[in-house]
């Protein structure tokens, strides 16, 4: 994998980590929000209408009781007045009532008569509230809260059970009913608060969804069973719709049915919110996403453009163009890491500079020796096979032709004989003019180095040959060959110096290559005895030799 | 003290049953504050009555225990002077013959019940039907005394002490409870009677009826409790009958 696609993936990771990490965290803290405002909701509205409630409550109920416990009305009840409902009435005419029925001392009640709220259906109230509250004979007022239909109408009442007796004599139940308003729904905030009574298996109130209705009139189907006043939860609609809903007892400790006030949020407006917002963070994340890739490929191209740059010069380096140089550019690492390949660079390129200048000036089995330290500059007696080597008629050959057309010939002559020698291990040792000297068996011996020698021989005169093929004038050389022991090692100046070999059979080779005729390579006796039959000899006449007070055999190799 | 006064006394009463009475008045002392007293009568040395073509009934009503009204604690009366006691639980005796019927009699002489000490005063009365009762108010504050009772409705309003009070006639028997509206604790019982025949009892119930004609009657009373009990009677010319009445 690419710097630059791993660059790109693990900021597109990161963007979209922190993106969903966000969107968690943004809707997890706006649903306890939510939670914590509907919460405060329900209680202020619940407990501002407790407060007003309780204060109603009390009033009525002290109402009731004063009513209820008139001398008048208990001495008409006692005596089964069939006038009772129009004493009540007069008794009640300063109370606050919608309705009042009158109930004897078993709990049956008596018939109403106009003026004691006749268009309230009193079946209805009976059925909505047990006759066990209405026969409240232990002088307690029961209170709660009954929706009674008037003229089509669902109208809450809160509904007072109280009864007649004076000191503790009782003679019958004064029910009460007095209008109450219905809980309405407050707007608050942009979630709007719907409230509603339930009592004795009806709803007045807010306009609720059918399933909530139909679950806090039967009492049943809600997930808060917890037990207590208020009841806090959260009910789904069919159709996916989400009630938060809180409802406190009105009246507990009451023979009364359970009468609840209900408040209860939509969280729809909420969820929309909810939602738009995660499709805006889920676009800020896919923008971001865009231009953290954007940011990671031009960064990673920043980065890797270098670095190919500094590849292709290293790689141009390992075969061998130490010229490549990098510019210094970029941030400061990598112009820091510029300098130092370029620094590399340079301080490679001297050393190949030197280290082909040394080719060039020694042999590069000299030079190799020189470099890997095999050659001992102290000198050495060596078994050594000298070759000389030289054009015949080069005077004439160089007549007439100006240097640079001599120097062109002699340096293609020269590098197609060193070839041959190289080929053959032998080391050139100097060139002297037209002249080449080569040795074999210095500074190393390969253990045939005469053969090699004379073979090396054979093969430059047929390499000279195929040359003259191509060459206007044809040139002709003359080889000598001698071996024996001869002293080698570095011969010169303290800093500079050369390796070369010194003895009489290196002038012995020298005379027997200007005794050669061209295209002839002579030996001398020691080389003869050293290379094997495979080479085929003729023996010349004894050489008379400057230097060599005795004629010297040498013999002339057959091709 | 009460233990003290009881247990001297039965040292001094040799006879049995009046031991034994003691022994349930002890037992039952702390509970009612009107004690319940039953004495025999020892009508030693009787007087018969010169005349003779009519006869007499005595003896002795067992009240029974009346609890007192229960102030509820909501019942609160501001009055310019203090609440006096009401008057002690009395029943209503009276006989009603067998066979035959009243003597027509005049109505009794105007009947009073007063209003005194924020209490009507007697808390129980009878009259014979057809009588005319008033209700002097003789407090210094309002009284409005009203009966809603199905033997006769009146409301006599407000009105104050030496005001005129209308005169309520009877004409009808039965009970009428008789209440203030301002003061809802004060009640009072009227009896309206067919018979001449009645009296109220004592304190201690005891009770006599006399000039009664010789006959069988069924002697009836209203106890305290507001139940009334009958018992059948037989008066002798001349003679006093000794009767007693069990709660």
């Amino acid at each position: 994998m690419t710097f630059r696609s791993r660059l790109f993936l693990g900021m597109l990771a990161v963007v979209v980590l922190t993106t969903a990490a966000s969107l968690l965290l943004a809707q997890r803290q706006n649903q306890s929000t939510y939670a914590a405002l509907a919460d405060q909701l329900f209680s202020l509205q619940s407990s501002s209408f407790r407060d007003l409630q309780a204060v109603a409550d009390r009033t009525a109920i002290e109402e009731v009781t004063r009513l209820a416990t008139s001398v008048r009305l208990f001495a008409a009840m006692e005596e089964n007045d069939p006038a009772i409902y129009r004493i009540a009435a007069d008794e009640l005419r300063q109370g606050n009532y919608a309705f009042f029925r009158m109930l004897d001392r078993s709990g049956a009640m008596l018939p109403p008569v106009d003026g004691a709220g006749g268009m309230i259906d009193m079946e209805t109230v009976a059925s909505q509230v047990p006759s066990a509250a209405l026969a409240a004979s232990d002088g307690s007022v029961q209170l709660g809260f009954v929706v009674l239909q008037q003229s089509g109408r669902d109208l809450p009442f809160r509904i007072l059970a109280a009864s007649i007796n004076s000191f503790g004599v009782h003679v019958g139940t004064l029910v009460l009913g007095q209008s109450v308003r219905a809980p309405a729904g407050s707007d608050a905030t942009d979630a709007t608060l719907h409230s509603a009574l339930v009592a004795g298996g009806r709803l007045v109130g807010s306009a609720l969804p059918a399933s909530l209705v139909e679950g806090l009139v039967n009492n049943a189907g809600l997930d808060d069973a917890r037990p207590g006043m208020d009841r806090t939860g959260s009910h789904d609609t069919p159709e996916g719709e989400t009630w938060l809903y809180r409802r406190s007892l009105l009246n507990p400790d009451s023979l009364f049915p359970e009468a609840w006030l209900v408040s209860a949020i939509s969280t729809a407006s909420f969820d929309a919110e909810q939602r738009a917002l995660a499709w805006r963070i889920t676009l800020t994340g896919v923008v971001a996403a865009l231009l953290a890739g954007l940011f990671a490929l031009g960064f990673a191209r920043y980065l890797a453009e270098p670095v190919a740059r500094l590849v292709k010069a290293t790689r141009a380096i390992r075969a061998g163009d130490y010229a490549q140089r990098l510019p210094v550019t970029g941030t400061r690492e990598m112009s820091q890491l510029a300098e130092s390949f370029n620094d590399m660079a340079a301080g490679l390129e001297l050393k190949e500079r030197y280290h082909s200048v040394l080719q060039q000036v020694t042999d590069p089995q000299v030079a190799e020796g020189l470099i890997a330290g095999h050659v001992k500059l102290g000198g050495e007696l060596r078994d050594v096979t000298v070759m000389f080597c030289d054009i015949r008629g080069y005077t004439a050959l160089s007549v007439g032709r100006n240097p640079e057309e001599i120097i062109e010939l002699l340096n293609h002559h020269m590098s197609a004989m060193t070839a041959v020698v190289q080929a053959h291990r032998g080391v050139i040792n100097q060139f002297a003019g037209d002249a080449i000297m080569a040795l074999f068996g210095a500074p190393r011996s390969y253990g045939d180095d005469a053969e090699r020698a004379v073979r090396c021989a054979l093969a430059m005169l047929v390499e000279r040959e195929r040359l003259n093929a191509f060459v206007h004038e044809p040139i002709r050389v003359g080889i000598g060959l001698a071996a024996g022991e001869m002293v080698a090692g570095c011969i010169g100046a303290e800093n500079r110096n050369d390796y070369t070999v010194v003895g009489e059979r290196v002038n012995l080779a020298a005379r027997l290559c200007s005794t050669a005729k061209g295209g002839e390579v002579l030996i001398d006796g020691a080389t003869r005895e050293r290379i094997g039959a495979d080479v085929p000899t003729e023996a010349i006449p004894p050489l008379t030799l400057k230097g060599f007070s005795e004629p010297m055999p040498a013999f002339r190799v057959v091709r | 003290m009460p233990n003290n006064a009881a247990r001297s006394s039965r040292c001094c009463l040799p006879d049995g049953r009046i031991r034994t009475l003691l022994f349930r008045m002890e037992q039952t002392w702390r509970r009612y504050p009107v004690m319940l007293v039953v004495l025999l009568s020892f009508a030693g040395g009787q007087a018969w009555s010169a005349d003779t073509a009519a006869g007499s009934i005595q003896g002795t009503v067992s009240l029974g225990a009346v609890m007192p009204l229960q102030a509820g604690t909501q019942y609160r009366t501001r009055t310019r002077s203090p609440i006096l006691p009401p008057d002690t639980a009395r029943a209503v005796v009276w006989l009603e013959p067998v066979d035959g019927g009243y003597p027509a009699a005049a109505p009794d002489s105007e009947v009073s019940i007063a209003q005194q000490g924020y209490q009507f005063r007697p808390g129980i009365s009878a009259v014979r039907v057809g009588s005319a009762v008033r209700f002097p108010n003789q407090d210094d504050e309002f009284h409005s005394v009203f009966s809603y009772s199905q033997t006769r409705r009146f409301d006599l309003g407000r009105y104050r002490r030496g005001e005129e009070s209308p005169a309520v006639v009877f004409d009808k028997p039965g009970v009428v409870k008789i209440y203030c509206e301002i003061h809802k604790h004060m009640r009072s019982i009227l009896l309206v009677l067919d018979s001449p025949w009645f009296t109220v009892s004592g304190a201690e119930g005891d009770f006599r009826i006399d000039n009664v004609p010789p006959g069988r009657y069924v002697l009836k009373t209203f106890l305290p409790s507001e139940k009334t009990v009958e018992q059948q009677a037989e008066i002798r010319g001349g003679d006093v009958l000794q009767q007693d009445v069990g709660a």
